[in-house]
């Protein structure tokens, strides 16, 4: 993250020492992609590094649906009657970007992208609905917050803080793209990235109640979550760094 | 009823195989409204009295049975308790006051001077019965910590922690409620809670008596002593069904609710759990 962050310094710079022109043109950008939908600004920074700030956010897209996880009607009871329900599972990212494109040539669109993602440090969600009337009574107790469904519907979400904490992720990311964000000779461009977010290994979170009605997003524990506890440690390093592939298409605003 | 509540802690302990708090203890509320007027009045022997009525049936139907005492709390509710069939039983009611003179709903009147603690004569007249006078000592409220009062039960919560934790959220404190997801668990409970029996609100009072007062008009009240945030008490273990190892609970207030949380460590099991009230101040 610090070379990264030396590596844009010096480009800047270095920009700054060949007299070239800084944030004399601004683009906005609308982009779609692994990391979601997202909207960005970008303004030049000299011939060869563009700045790039957005927002993103894939909450509830690209969704996966298991049809039938199999609960007992009352989790106090684990040979009562049992009941099938649905886990949808779908991209849970909400997140900020600051990301800076360098550019070896002058002229030509490669380039190289450092940068980070932060705000929420989730990026899957899974949803199981029509859950029976217990689940909106009873559930697991983390540090005196009550995870339990809600009107029928119990949300688990996959988090990752990469640098940064539990409840602001820092996720710097590294890549390589073809495209200007700015383009020099044309009001509107494509570009095209490839690279990966470092967010860690991920846990699965959700939101507690405390007594008072309180809610804060918690981290279950091995011994709650179990065989998913396995799974996730087991599936969950190829998560550690995000794949990101997004296509990007830019308006010069002047 | 309240031994319901701890059988809760049972029935969650099968949740284990199924599958940064910010605490705010400065909540001040304002003085309850009968702050001056709270006390509790032991007569000197076991005057037999008219016990209130219960609820739905006429108060001079009610038998008399000895006096042991009443209390009359910060908030403005009365408990009277009587000696029935060698068992202390309590009823409960709400009162105003004017003067020296209490009436108590659903009861009668109560007078007496109420101006210092010590030695005083009850004049306690039943509604539509003869007055008795009693002599009695009369032990006035002190402190004005702002757990003395009258609360209302917004949320129960019944937690049991073994290898992992597991909790259940019941709005208010509903024994029907409780029993019926107790019993869909699995857990046997008892089959004499009455409909719609519920626990109305828990009072504590400056003469370090808790009272829990049930939607129909009974009360279990009990001595507890007080240190500022946490406070022993002695559990009746037959009553609860359960035997005991703590009788600690301790009181927090939050998000300006007071969470009183009475915890239990159950004999011969790995098992602990706890059962925590969300209180707002009556008044």
């Amino acid at each position: 993250m610090k070379k990264a962050i030396l590596l844009c310094l010096a480009a800047c710079l270095f920009s700054a020492n060949a007299g070239a022109q800084v944030f004399d043109h601004l683009s906005v950008g609308a982009a779609l992609g692994t990391d979601g939908i997202s909207i960005e600004l970008a303004a030049p920074i000299g011939n060869h590094v563009d700045i790039r700030a957005g927002y993103g956010a894939a909450v509830g897209l690209i969704g996966y649906t298991v049809p039938g996880i199999n609960i007992p009607e009352h989790p106090g009871a684990s040979h009562s009657a049992s009941v099938d329900v649905p886990l949808k599972i779908n991209l849970g990212m909400n997140d900020a970007r600051l990301l800076f494109n360098l550019y070896p040539s002058a002229e030509k669109g490669f380039h190289f992208t450092v940068g980070a993602y932060l705000g929420s440090p989730c990026f899957a969600r899974g949803t199981m609905t029509g859950m029976p009337s217990d689940y909106n009574t009873a559930g697991f107790d983390v540090d005196g917050y009550l995870v339990k469904a809600r009107n029928g519907e119990l949300v688990y979400e996959l988090c990752a803080p990469g640098l940064g904490g539990p409840s602001f992720a820092v996720k710097p990311y590294v890549g390589i793209g073809f495209g200007r964000a700015v383009a020099r000779d044309s009001r509107v461009s494509f570009s095209f990235d490839l690279g990966a977010q470092y967010q860690g290994n991920p846990g699965l979170w959700a939101d507690g109640e405390g007594v008072t009605g309180r809610i804060q997003k918690v981290q279950l524990t091995r011994e709650q979550i179990r065989e998913a506890a396995d799974a996730i440690d087991e599936y969950g390093k190829y998560a550690a760094f995000w794949p990101t592939v997004s296509f990007h298409l830019y308006v010069k605003l002047f | 009823m309240k031994r319901i509540l701890f059988a809760a802690l049972a029935v969650l302990l099968p949740l284990f195989a199924a599958c940064n708090k910010n605490n705010d203890n400065d909540n001040r509320f304002e003085d309850p409204r009968f702050i001056q007027y709270a006390g509790q009045l032991v007569p000197r022997d076991g005057v037999p009295v008219q016990a209130p009525a219960r609820p739905g049936s006429k108060a001079d139907a009610a038998p008399e049975a000895a006096l042991q005492s009443i209390e009359l709390t910060e908030s403005g509710l009365y408990a009277i308790g009587q000696l029935v069939d060698d068992e202390l039983v309590y009823r409960m009611g709400d009162y105003s006051v004017n003067g020296n003179v209490y009436t108590l709903n659903g009861y009668g009147s109560l007078e007496f001077d109420n101006a210092a603690p010590g030695a005083v004569t009850l004049h306690l007249t039943p509604a539509g019965g003869a007055t008795k006078d009693i002599p009695a000592d009369f032990i006035k409220a002190s402190g004005t910590n702002q757990l003395y009062r009258g609360w209302t039960v917004d949320k129960t919560r019944v937690t049991v922690k073994g290898w992992t934790s597991a909790s259940a959220d019941f709005a208010g404190c509903n024994f029907n409620e409780i029993a019926d997801f107790l019993k869909k668990n699995g857990h046997k409970v008892p089959d004499d809670i009455k409909p719609g029996q519920s626990l109305r609100s828990i009072s504590f009072t400056g003469t370090e008596k808790m009272l829990f007062y049930y939607s129909d008009g009974s009360a279990d009240v009990s001595a507890y002593r007080f240190n500022g945030k946490s406070f022993t008490y002695r559990w009746d273990n037959d009553k609860m069904g359960f035997t005991f190892l703590t009788d600690q609970a301790t009181v927090e207030y939050m998000d300006g609710k007071c969470i009183l949380t009475i915890r239990a460590s159950i004999q011969d099991s790995t098992t602990s759990g706890s059962v925590t009230f969300v209180l707002s101040p009556m008044d």
